[in-house]
């Protein structure tokens, strides 16, 4: 259990999570810490394990839209993309052009407030709750521009088989850019105080360092991983629905720390309005389905097995559905980015101290809270003491068991 | 990033038969599933870039098999490999990347948590990983799983 | 350095009024074409049960309701189980659904979350008797 150098005597565990009222998801870290620096770390999960894959079996395929896109409250488009993208890989549809760039705006929409919640959030956790609050304030413009496209500000239910569920009017289009274009300069006043404030430089500049071979080794993805200068991105190497016809460029930096992570997510914030930009000034005219009407849609699905990929805000999302040639998928594999950034990303916690947990954790997008007991380790008589938080401020006790 | 690399195909020859799906950038191939250590290891040594997107094992209750897929993406090439490798589902062994590609553990872990393929080598298995405590000895993702 | 700039946005803000609304009193008025309450036109069902089929949450169930003389299966929308995702709105052969951007209404009665026939038909025939 203890992995520490055995010639220190005490190692102290602490429970860290798993409810957190500021982000999703509820997620528990065992740090196990000498004095202040953390010396092993490790993950505990599935306090939110709501048995998806297992339902998405006995669910149709056209149920499963919308079941997906539950998975995740922040990016729930990209999640409907993934999987309508795996079906189509599937039937051998093609996406009419007009669908494929509402797609994208629906996308990059989503890409803009997922990154500006994360990089509010990094600021609460560094306790800079201004930067916070202004942030939110102006993610909510974006919010509204998702609830003007798709019809509800949080769950899009945008994407169907074969295209897009609704259509966007002309007369939505000066709206939606005259929000972006209030977002942009916000966005600049917000990157000055990220690139020049002390005390977020001092806080996330060097801490939770992965360097460029180690991030690849442990198979991270997204802003992460192109943090540590990796120029992955599957809108890049695999691209899907108009990223081929748009052009944007990969932001990508070799420090690898925090802060650098979080430079990354500022400067697609820009790439994704740009983005939004050009969708709307380049829209093609057409259907926005291959068949008449929604109502058209083919009821019969052949056998065979279909991959999405999509670049979610945090990663490379993948959908593998796998079909008997029944009106219900055989068998719904998906892989959150989540997944691998937090288990797999926990070697950067090793040697940092405490304070910098959050600030790390955060960086890669969920977030934690502490619990109200830690465990004290006796690696020489390997035992377990439990000791509630107000024995510990009794310092008699502390010395007695210390000693 | 302007250095040549072979051809996907040369690499793998002697493992199968390296066919594309319908996309341009996507491949996969079938193997036994004792070669995916070596496999792994040789894609990282001639490519150096290659990360592993999941590990998808699918049960096929009919013909008795788990499908293991394992979903590489190798990066100078631009190319999505998927390698299939079938193993019986009563003795659902196969071994693990962990030591070569410490990417895999997590995917691992899922994958013993809910399918229950035993990945030798792996010290990080553990049950239960995201199912609760009490549906330890169980592996809800085979087809003859049933809800209690 | 950046303190001063940080400080300006703070002190501007700090004579506006709250962005946040409390909802109720004050509310957030949805867009044209918000995703909201559904009605099921009964007149125009065709008793079909598509929408029951189709729906992913499982909010709708066929109901068999005492029409005139004859017994048919009519949609019940349970408001606490659907998600607004307006696949019953999409799929319905005869366009039966009336949309709204109406928000759905927080209450703690089970009934105000419920939209069945029956009460439909009972005031259609009170209606028609009263005139």
């Amino acid at each position: 259990m203890v992995t520490a150098n055995s010639d220190e005597k005490y190692v102290v565990e602490i429970p860290v999570g798993p409810q957190h009222p500021a982000l999703h998801e509820p997620i528990s870290l065992r740090l196990k810490v000498e004095g202040e620096q953390v010396v092993d770390a490790h993950v505990v999960s599935g306090y939110n394990h709501r048995g998806i894959e297992w339902l998405a079996e006995r669910k149709t395929f056209y149920q499963d839209i919308f079941l997906v896109a539950r998975t995740c409250g922040i990016c729930n488009a990209v999640h409907g993309a993934a999987y309508v993208q795996a079906v189509e890989d599937l039937m051998g549809i093609e996406v009419p052009p007009r669908a494929k760039y509402l797609r994208v705006l629906v996308m990059e929409l989503e890409r803009i407030h997922s990154h500006m919640l994360v990089l509010a959030v990094l600021a609460e956790v560094l306790g800079f709750d201004t930067l916070f609050m202004l942030m939110m304030r102006d993610r909510e413009r974006v919010m509204y521009l998702k609830e003007l496209v798709t019809g509800n500000r949080v769950h899009a239910d945008f994407m169907f088989i074969g295209g897009v569920r609704r259509d966007l009017p002309s007369d939505k289009k000066d709206k939606i850019l005259k929000h972006i274009n209030y977002i942009e300069e916000r966005m600049k006043h917000y990157e000055k105080i990220w690139a020049e404030d002390p005390i977020i430089l001092k806080r996330t500049q060097g801490v939770g360092v992965a360097s460029r071979s180690q991030a690849l080794l442990h198979s991270l993805v997204g802003p992460v991983v192109r943090g540590s200068g990796v120029r992955s991105d599957i809108r890049l190497i695999d691209p899907y629905d108009a990223y081929d016809e748009i052009p944007f460029n990969v932001v990508t930096r070799d420090e690898g720390d925090t802060w650098a992570r979080m430079m990354v997510r500022i400067g697609e914030i820009y790439e994704s309005i740009n983005m939004v930009k050009y969708v709307l000034e380049h829209l093609p005219s057409g259907p926005i389905i291959p068949w008449k009407t929604i109502k058209a849609a083919p009821r019969r699905f052949p056998i065979g097995e279909g991959i999405g990929r999509v670049e979610a805000p945090r990663g490379e999302l993948l959908y593998h559905v796998v079909s008997d040639g029944k009106p219900k998928p055989y068998r719904v594999k998906i892989r959150t980015p989540s997944l691998l950034n937090i288990h797999n990303g926990v070697f950067m916690m090793l040697d940092q101290y405490i304070a910098d947990i959050p600030a790390i954790f955060a960086s890669f997008d969920p977030c934690i809270s502490c619990m109200e007991r830690v465990i004290v380790v006796d690696n020489k008589n390997n035992r377990v003491l439990r000791i509630p938080w107000r024995k510990l401020a009794d310092r008699e006790y502390v010395e007695k068991i210390f000693r | 990033m302007n250095r040549s690399f072979p051809n996907l195909n040369d690499v793998l020859r002697e493992y199968g038969e390296v066919k594309p799906y319908r996309r341009s950038n996507r491949y996969h191939i079938e193997v036994d599933p004792k070669s995916i250590r070596s496999i792994v290891k040789k894609l990282l040594e001639v490519y150096g870039d290659v990360y592993i997107s999941t590990i998808t094992p699918v049960d096929y209750l009919k013909d008795g098999v788990i499908e293991v897929n394992y979903e590489l993406e190798i990066l100078p090439l631009n190319v999505f490999l998927v390698v299939k490798t079938k193993i019986p589902r009563n003795k659902a062994e196969i071994d693990s990347l962990v030591d070569i590609l410490p990417g895999a553990k997590v995917l691992e872990q899922e994958a013993y948590d809910l399918m229950g393929v035993v990945f030798k080598g792996n010290p990080y298995l553990r049950k239960p990983f995201l199912l609760p405590e009490e549906m330890a000895n169980e592996t809800p993702l085979r087809k003859d799983w049933k809800p209690k | 350095m950046s303190l001063p700039k940080i400080l300006g946005d703070t002190l501007k803000n700090l004579f506006k009024k709250p962005i946040t609304l409390m909802e109720p009193p004050e509310k957030i008025e949805p867009v044209e074409d918000y995703r909201g309450i559904h009605r099921v036109d009964y007149d125009k069902c065709i008793s079909c049960s598509l929408c029951a089929i189709e729906c992913p949450a499982l909010a709708i169930t066929m109901v068999p309701i005492q029409v005139g003389d004859k017994k048919k299966r009519y949609p019940k929308i349970d408001y606490g189980k659907c998600v607004f995702c307006y696949r019953c709105v999409e799929v319905c052969p005869v366009d039966a659904y009336i949309v709204s951007n109406k928000k759905p209404q927080e209450d703690t009665k089970r009934v105000m979350i419920l939209y069945s026939p029956e009460e439909w038909f009972k005031k259609k025939t009170s209606k028609s008797t009263s005139s």
